[in-house]
């Protein structure tokens, strides 16, 4: 099995461990060498900051695909509506309800 | 005295009648700036007031600054709670309050809840154009009814940010063993084991029983001996030690979920407050379910997690022979020992791996959530 150069990261940047795992996860189920994806677990956390210049300022290049982890509808209407406009790729995703290989499935991801 | 504070970004809030569908105070267009104040016996006292900052387009920080300004000026303490009419900012509302004390007593409303809303409306029905139509009895019953709904809320809101780190505590975990299991699921056994085998990696700093001890912190501020022999014996800990051996990481010394549903007798809080211990590998008196909580060395999750821990600490790389990966992620026995320890008979699928465990625990979570009730 090839070693995964993938560019995983993760807001707030302080959760290594999760990073670490879904490395893991994607060498071991999707077996490709290199993945662009943004993981974020608080929309609005102290280190989340980066992640929001990039979206509003544009300055990555092309948007990787996102998953916003169990980010409530609900209370974050207004931040999700206004990444429905800027985010072409990104996914909400309850653990509890969808194992991470069936929201993967649904994912354009960039390799 | 007691002081409820509603603030609004709703002008129809206390220009309309009652009788509109957005029910309101009918008072004057030109006394809409001026926040209605109706005290009772010196004991009760609700002030409404109309900030039209927290509405759209409105800026966070001037809506802040005026909410700090009418609790300034009711004066500081502790008999004070607030009810906001939101618009789906609750979060950005509360990160944006410094003061504790404020953002503790913060709860919302709106006008499609069925909670504080049909209370709200009757007292503004007894208190058209802004003042109360002597009906002062009936006032401090639904003053009496808003003040406890307000509690309650506030419980079940620290709940649901305690429930937000758990999920957060144990997903890496989760994500691993989905993975370990999808590979299983393809037969892929050689793949499995490398898997867990980079898993157990000496050089991760994961502790799998102190991950466990962390939510019985959480849960109940429960702490084994070996925890508690450890923290006083910090000499003998190495760094990486100490810095796992966090248990407070969950709680943030705020208060355990017992400490904030102890006192509850509803059977639907009592019977979601026994399962989460039983799925945490927690035991409890059979006459109080807040007493003599301790952990179950026999608790199929205690177990699992052990086992993950001894075979981290013995791992051999070089070892060969094969290893019954099957039987090291199943979480042994839980079919039958869970089934018999869930009050309420949940769905418990035979052969649980971790990720079964993990969806349980958060189910069990929510039914305590749900049993609360309140506002959020």
């Amino acid at each position: 099995m090839n070693d995964v150069n993938s560019r995983v990261k993760v807001f707030p940047p302080d959760q290594e461990e999760l990073r670490q795992a879904l490395l893991r996860y994607l060498k071991y189920i999707l077996c490709t060498d290199s993945i662009e994806l943004y993981v974020v677990s608080e929309l609005f956390a102290d280190g989340v900051s980066k992640f929001w210049e990039a979206i509003i300022d544009q300055t990555i290049e092309k948007i990787p695909a996102v998953i916003f982890i169990k980010i409530s509808d609900a209370e974050n209407q207004g931040a999700i509506n206004f990444l429905k406009l800027k985010l072409p790729n990104w996914q909400t995703w309850d653990p509890t309800q969808y194992k991470l290989k069936s929201l993967l499935s649904h994912f354009k991801v960039s390799r | 005295m007691q002081i409820l504070i509603f603030v609004t970004h709703a002008r129809a809030e206390l220009t309309n009648d009652y009788q509109k569908p957005y029910a309101g105070f009918n008072v004057q267009e030109q006394e809409v700036d001026k926040p209605i104040k109706i005290t009772i016996d010196n004991e009760k006292q609700l002030l409404f007031a109309y900030v039209k900052e927290f509405g759209e387009g409105g800026n966070l920080t001037d809506a802040i600054n005026k909410l700090i300004g009418i609790w300034n000026e009711v004066g500081n303490g502790d008999k004070i709670r607030i009810f906001i009419h939101h618009r789906s900012i609750n979060d950005n509302v509360l990160n944006s309050i410094k003061d504790a004390l404020i953002k503790s007593s913060i709860a919302f409303y709106s006008h499609i809840d069925n909670t504080v809303w049909p209370i709200l409306t009757e007292i503004k029905r007894i208190c058209q154009g802004g003042t109360l139509d002597n009906n002062n009895e009936r006032f401090k019953k639904l003053f009496d009814e808003l003040w406890n709904l307000h509690s309650a809320g506030e419980r079940k809101r620290k709940l649901s940010i305690i429930k937000h780190r758990i999920m957060h505590w144990f997903l890496p975990m989760d994500i691993d063993f989905q993975g370990i299991s999808e590979l299983l699921n393809q037969e892929k056994e050689d793949e499995a084991r490398q898997y867990l085998k980079d898993i157990l990696n000496p050089n991760i700093n994961r502790n799998y029983q102190e991950q466990l001890a962390a939510l019985w912190y959480a849960l109940a501020k429960y702490q084994s001996d070996e925890e508690i022999r450890e923290e006083s014996d910090e000499s003998v800990a190495s760094d990486s030690q100490k810095n796992m051996h966090s248990i407070d990481i969950l709680l943030n010394k705020e208060k355990a979920i017992s400490e904030l549903i102890c006192g509850k007798t509803e059977e639907k809080v009592i019977n979601a407050w026994k399962s989460l211990l039983n799925v945490s590998g927690l035991s409890y008196s059979d006459t109080d379910p807040f007493k003599d909580i301790k952990h179950n060395p026999e608790a199929p999750i205690c177990k699992f997690m052990g086992r993950l821990d001894s075979l981290k600490k013995n791992w051999e790389p070089n070892k060969s022979g094969p290893l019954d990966i099957r039987g090291i992620i199943k979480i042994s026995d839980a079919s039958e020992t869970l089934k018999n320890l869930m009050p309420n008979g949940a769905n418990i699928i035979d052969d649980m791996l971790f990720p079964d465990w993990f969806c349980l625990l958060m189910k069990c979570l929510t039914e305590l959530e749900e049993a609360l009730g309140g506002v959020s």
